[in-house]
């Protein structure tokens, strides 16, 4: 029930993000004005009003003017707050700033710059699932991080922000969208390749020695120290002794490697996992690596970029 | 959501809603019982303690046991009968408990709103002006809270500050609708709140009271319409023609009685008055009155009563007839007006008795009873000695012979039933003082009176007040002018502004204070439905609710339509240094033509950028550029005629 209550949900989002609010909202800079600031009572301005009609009620039966002058009062005073909260939004400037990939744990981080050439107040920012409040929006930019979250891996749109004030008295609720035209990928988290318990297949010995392809030679085999990276372990031993064994290579190695998603014991998103876990730790130990996945193959390469493109491959499998 | 709030301090929110929630039971504190007062004070100021971190919450189990024994004590206290009082007590005693134990946000709301609508109950009790503008300051530290609710940074002086723009803005759009938008009859009908009894009472015996008790307390205020009249002013409000041991009471058929009003035209005085508050539900009139206004009562002898809101301030119309013009007396009149108990006060019959031995007629007798009074050196105190005893009329007539109106007015009616001639006492209220303006007339407790009416043959009922012979000068304004007992008064007064009327400054003060009171109370608090209907329809004249209906909205969106204007002309784009505005124009000129300002494009690029897009242009462009290049990167100061050259430019740039 709660899975089918949440597919709704995404899907009437998506509708609201592709029909409705794409024309207005869908800008890396946008400036919030009348066509695209939203104003509606919120639940306390709701509950202000009932009292306010009591009280009118109260004042009718009564026949009391100060009773009646006090609910006109407050009614007047709604909608002066209305004109309140719409001008603290009014002119609020939103510019995207970045969007960095992340996995599926964490989630990503997208960040915007936020200004207002007056100063606007009592800001929240919505996305997804979580929140960021804002006290004061001045002239000055302010960078605003978000941490967005529950993503499966893949290649992803940036969330749309709610940008959210109840400001002055919270009789209103004032808010608008952003939907930055960029995407984002979300890893599969690294599982450290050791918390599986795995049957790694024993196919065809001239396939299995990826560590040796090539000009690499050993220098030695010892033993896995606690704490040291995992991609120098040599699978075919641990498939074979339940041992982890270390590689050494002469220290002017420089090969290639190439991680092999067959290679990888689990199914197939565990597999994805402990790939990912394995690119972090070769760009770690400033390794040269490669990526073999069924729908794509990347060359060897080194540095940010390659890791970056070895992942979001990843997140694409 | 899920944000922690934790962190966010409430103490300030906590102050404000400890003062509002003080200043609440301030305006309270007269009208519901003294000791549950004290208890929601104490409490109040707890909270305060709260807020200046002077003491802590009470835990969750102290607050249930102090929520259980207090509102037994409500209950026990105040009891079941008044209504209204229980249901404002148990609403002021939750509002206070639950500010001691108020932890979230939520908690705030909800007292918030709760305290708004404690404050507009307020209003049942007392509407002077001074109570609204203290109600205005409550809504000002009520709409504060609210603000620092949803901005806890906010400094508190800025929160007010807000909430008082925010509130003064409301006012006119508050008194549009207040003036246009038709009352609507109560809804269903409801106990009104209590009222403590002041003043005049139901019941005349003057001799168990000792000494006379001035209260300064407004009663009524008279507007007259054309012609007003000449004093004296002996306002009626009650007349008692049952007599019994010493009382003067009010007979049931004069209370049950409520006559229709048939408007006629013929009346002597047209006039206005606006009743404060009251016990009782008689009201104020000259002679004979009749009113045709909603909830009065056209009342038994040309009394007049409301019918409802005896808490409120109540205006309502009179027009007087000379009560001489009634004529006729009815036998149930009669025999009401003569019954005397036997026995009693057998000296004051013989005295009677003799004065009517040398009056051939009742009109004689009546002349020469006042004659009597002079004779016999009468004195009007407001401090008698006591007498004890019975036939106290006995000993007043013949030995103290010192009385306030009370006693005259007990002793003549008494002597006139005595000799067969029908007499009452009526009780109201004589003279009043003239406004500064000499507008109106405003009448004090002070200025209660009681005399007697007196039926004669051929002139109907004729007032009979033996203190106008006694103590002449009180019939001539209101007691606080009188030079004769001016003393005895002052010492009497409760103290008030008016106890220090003898400091010219003070008393001009006092005057002015009190016609901008009258203005409250007559346009404000008097504007009643039949007013607003009249008003309504000498403004629109015919097709009055269309004509509202539009003119609210006109007005409404006119003043809305103002504030926009003005909230966007001061949010408007400031630009300080010389030039940056018509950059600007340029800017948004060039956005409109699919050439947008990059960011990270320096102006100096982006306008060449358009002197290589638009070529038509390029010249003036061109020129700009060398303008702006000019103040800007070499500071050579821009001339005013520079300044105007630009902007001409800029003009010639934009137009197509």
């Amino acid at each position: 029930m709660k899975q089918i209550i949440n597919d709704l949900k995404i899907k009437t989002n998506q509708f609201i993000n592709n029909t409705l609010l794409k024309r207005k909202h869908n800008k890396n800079n946008l400036v919030l004005k009348h066509h695209n600031i939203y104003v509606v009572p919120s639940k306390f301005g709701l509950a202000f009003l009932s009292f306010n009609i009591l009280i009118f009620v109260l004042g009718s039966n009564y026949q009391n003017n100060l009773i009646l002058l006090s609910a006109y009062l407050l009614t007047s005073f709604f909608i002066i707050s209305i004109l309140q909260s719409y001008f603290n939004m009014m002119n609020t400037q939103i510019t995207f700033s970045s969007a960095d990939d992340g996995i599926e744990k964490t989630g990503y981080s997208l960040s915007f710059l936020i200004s207002n050439p007056n100063l606007a107040h009592s800001f929240v920012i919505q996305s997804e699932n979580n929140e960021t409040l804002i006290d004061t929006v001045s002239k000055d930019q302010k960078n605003i991080k978000i941490q967005v979250t529950g993503l499966k891996r893949g290649k992803h749109k940036v969330a749309r922000l709610k940008i959210l004030s109840r400001y002055p008295y919270g009789l209103m609720s004032v808010f608008s969208y952003s939907l930055f035209p960029k995407t984002v990928y979300i890893y599969p988290t690294p599982l450290p390749i050791i918390s599986h318990s795995m049957t790694l297949s024993d196919q065809g010995d001239q396939k299995d020695d990826i560590f040796v392809k090539g000009s690499n030679e050993f220098y030695a085999i010892r033993e896995h120290l606690a704490g040291e990276s995992f991609s120098r372990v040599s699978w075919k031993h641990y498939a074979k002794t339940q041992q982890f064994l270390v590689k050494e290579f002469t220290e002017s190695f420089s090969g290639d490697f190439i991680f092999n998603l067959s290679d990888m014991p689990g199914d197939f998103e565990t597999k994805l996992k402990h790939l990912s876990y394995l690119l972090y730790q070769a760009h770690h130990d400033e390794l040269t690596y490669g990526l073999n996945l069924p729908n794509s193959k990347l060359p060897a390469a080194k540095g940010l970029n390659h890791l970056e493109l070895c992942l979001r491959a990843l997140s694409d499998a | 959501m899920n944000i922690s709030y934790a962190s966010i301090n409430f103490k300030k929110i906590e102050l404000l809603q400890s003062i509002t929630l003080i200043i609440i039971v301030f305006l309270l504190s007269k009208f519901i019982s003294l000791t549950f007062i004290s208890v929601v004070l104490l409490l109040a100021v707890w909270t305060l303690a709260i807020a200046l971190n002077q003491v802590n919450k009470p835990g969750i189990f102290a607050g249930n046991i102090l929520a259980i024994v207090t509102s037994a004590g409500l209950f026990i206290d105040i009891g079941f009968s008044d209504t209204v009082n229980l249901f404002v007590a148990m609403l002021l005693l939750s509002t206070v408990l639950k500010q001691l134990i108020s932890t979230s946000l939520l908690h705030f709301k909800t007292i918030c709103l709760i305290q708004l609508f404690l404050i507009a109950s307020v209003y049942l009790y007392q509407q002077s002006l001074y109570t609204s503008l203290l109600t205005f300051i409550f809504f000002i530290a009520n709409i504060a809270t609210l603000n620092l609710i949803i901005r806890p940074n906010q400094k508190l002086n800025n929160a007010l500050k807000l909430a008082t723009k925010s509130l003064l803005m409301s006012l006119p759009i508050a008194f549009l609708l207040f003036i246009l938008l038709p009352r609507l009859p109560s809804f269903w009908s409801l106990p009104g709140p209590g009222v403590a009894k002041t003043g005049l009472n139901e019941n005349i015996d003057p001799f168990s009271i000792s000494k006379l008790s001035n209260s300064s307390e407004l009663v009524f205020r008279a507007n007259f319409k054309n012609t007003k009249p000449s004093p004296p002013y002996y306002w009626r409000s009650m007349v008692h023609e049952e007599f019994s041991e010493q009382t003067w009471k009010i007979t049931n058929r004069a209370k049950m009685t409520n006559r229709e009003h048939i408007p006629d035209f013929n009346a002597k005085y047209e006039y206005e008055v606006i009743a404060e508050k009251s016990g009782l539900h008689w009201l104020y009139s000259l002679d004979y009155a009749r009113s045709n206004t909603q909830f009065v009562e056209n009342k038994y002898a040309g009394l007049l009563a409301r019918s409802k809101n005896l808490s409120q301030t109540f205006k309502y119309n009179v027009s007087s007839f000379n009560i001489e013009n009634n004529k006729k007396l009815s036998s149930y009149e009669r025999n009401i007006n003569l019954s005397l108990m036997s026995d009693s006060n057998p000296k004051t019959v013989l005295v009677a008795k003799e004065i009517q031995r040398i009056s051939d007629t009742d009109e004689l007798f009546f002349n020469n009873l006042y004659q009597y009074f002079i004779n016999e050196k009468f004195l009007y105190t407001l401090e008698p000695p006591a007498l004890y005893g019975n036939n106290k009329l006995d000993q007043f007539l013949l030995e103290s012979k010192k009385g306030f109106c009370g006693h005259y007015a007990s002793l003549t009616a008494f002597i006139f039933r005595s000799v067969g001639i029908p007499a009452r006492v009526v009780s109201g209220y004589l003279g009043g003082e003239l406004s500064s303006d000499k507008s109106y007339l405003s009448v004090f407790q002070y200025d209660a009176h009681a005399w007697t009416e007196v039926w004669l043959v051929n002139k109907g009922w004729t007032r009979f007040d033996a203190t106008s012979v006694v103590s002449p000068d009180r019939l001539y304004g209101s007691l606080s002018q009188s030079e004769a007992n001016k003393e005895e008064f002052l010492r009497n007064l409760d103290f008030g502004l008016l106890s220090l009327q003898n400091f010219p400054m003070l008393n001009w003060i006092r005057l002015n204070l009190d016609s901008v009171d009258f203005m409250w109370t007559n346009w404000i608090l008097g504007f009643n439905s039949q007013e607003q209907k009249g008003l309504l329809k000498s403004i629109f004249e015919s097709n009055i609710t269309l004509k509202i209906a539009v003119s609210i909205l006109v007005g409404l969106a006119s003043f809305l339509l103002f504030i926009y204007a003005y909230m966007v002309w001061i949010k408007r784009e400031k630009f300080d240094t010389p030039l940056e505005c018509e950059l600007n124009e340029l800017k948004l000129w060039g956005e409109k033509n699919q050439i947008p300002l990059e960011s990270g494009v320096t102006p100096q690029a982006y306008l060449l950028l358009l002197i290589n897009k638009f070529e038509l242009k390029s010249k003036y462009i061109n020129q700009f550029l060398n303008l702006y290049i000019d103040t800007r990167y070499k500071e050579i100061s821009l001339t005013k005629e520079n300044q105007r050259y630009a902007k001409q430019l800029v003009k010639i740039i934009t137009k197509n």
